[in-house]
């Protein structure tokens, strides 16, 4: 589905990404994983054409990345909905830029999500501002989904209701990207995690076989991975 | 939704653990459908894929069969279910021992336990 081959993209003032290789295939839910700074934003934009890389290429199925909008729906970590903005208002641009956008399953996400389609965005909490957002990006019809940081700044109990949403709204022949720093709440879902650190892949495994291999949750390999990469550095 | 999995063992494993109990204490009879694979994903907030190959390992077992167009149904025959009571419950009974041992209590002891708790459960 989704095709990566020797990326790269650097910017002048900090690290950008180093030589990136990765095919991510229908049907797959992959967890993007590492700290803050290690790429994985930049990984992303390259993905969605908002970034141009300085070496390697994307294709999504045949598709460039500025040629496949009508196949891939995104939530960017940060949210760009005007603040003015209704869900019913919301609803309408949604349908007027996406053939694909899918209104009937929006109501019933956004009902789901106990939310009011009249309500303006400028008067939801942070939590239901994401939701909000969410339940756009998942009432989209489309083969590639990517959720950029979908937990950040929300309550645990919304946590909860956030996982159900997306996994009562993707299609399962789909394929979905999440990036988190928020292991725990979010393992469940994955099939497949990949660890990212200073621009690079330090890891691509299959979960269940992390897990029957090391003996260990996703999350705990993750702080035990990322732990022992501190500790070489404090040595250095 | 969600349900207490432990993160460090392969989440299929314990799916169809939960499944497997239920056609050992007859919850679920012969004959009976399951319910679909995107139903318990949500029901217990685990990935789709995870479920399937559960299904797929009872299917390979013979416990279950899907049946392309109406669903998978419990197909365990008798002798299925008395091996699979007896591996399981030699497992539980194995964890059993070893805890009542660990605690430093004795046979006999553990016996009396035994007479005790089964009345009260």
């Amino acid at each position: 589905m989704v095709n990566v081959t020797n990326l790269t993209r650097r910017y002048h003032t900090r690290r950008g990404i180093e030589n990136i290789n990765l095919v991510l295939n229908e049907g797959e839910i992959i967890g993007l994983l590492g700290p803050n700074g290690c790429g994985k934003t930049t990984l992303i934009k390259l993905i969605m054409g908002l970034l141009q890389p300085d070496e390697g290429e994307i294709r999504i199925g045949a598709f460039h990345p500025n040629e496949a909008y009508s196949m891939v729906s995104y939530l960017p970590e940060q949210t760009y909905l005007g603040v003015w903005m209704t869900m019913d208002e919301a609803f309408s641009i949604f349908s007027s830029f996406y053939q694909d956008f899918n209104r009937q399953k929006a109501e019933q996400m956004l009902a789901d999500f106990r939310l009011e389609l009249k309500q303006p965005l400028k008067t939801m909490s942070k939590g239901m501002q994401e939701k909000a957002h969410l339940t756009l990006v998942m009432s989209r019809d489309v083969p590639f989904y990517i959720l950029d940081e979908p937990m950040s700044g929300i309550d645990p109990a919304s946590r909860e209701s956030i996982l159900e949403g997306i996994l009562r709204n993707y299609n399962p022949g789909s394929t979905l990207l999440i990036s988190t720093h928020l292991v725990s709440d979010v393992e469940m879902l994955f099939d497949r995690v990949i660890f990212m650190d200073e621009g690079t892949i330090r890891l691509d495994r299959q979960v269940e076989e992390l897990r029957s291999e090391e003996g260990k949750s996703v999350d705990g390999y993750f702080r035990q991975f990322f732990g022992s990469l501190k500790g070489e550095s404090y040595v250095r | 939704m969600s349900y207490a999995f432990s993160t460090d063992v392969p989440i299929y494993l314990q799916i169809m653990d939960i499944f497997q109990g239920d056609i050992l204490s007859g919850r679920l009879a012969r004959g009976d459908q399951l319910p679909s694979v995107r139903e318990v994903a949500m029901e217990y907030g685990v990935n789709p894929n995870t479920v399937q190959k559960a299904f797929y390992e009872m299917d390979r077992m013979e416990l279950t069969k899907s049946e392309r167009t109406s669903g998978r149904f419990v197909i365990a025959s008798d002798e299925l279910i008395k091996s699979l009571r007896a591996e399981k419950s030699k497992e539980a009974l194995q964890e059993f021992v070893q805890k009542m041992k660990s605690l430093g209590i004795g046979r006999d002891d553990t016996l009396e336990l035994i007479e005790k708790g089964w009345m009260e459960e």
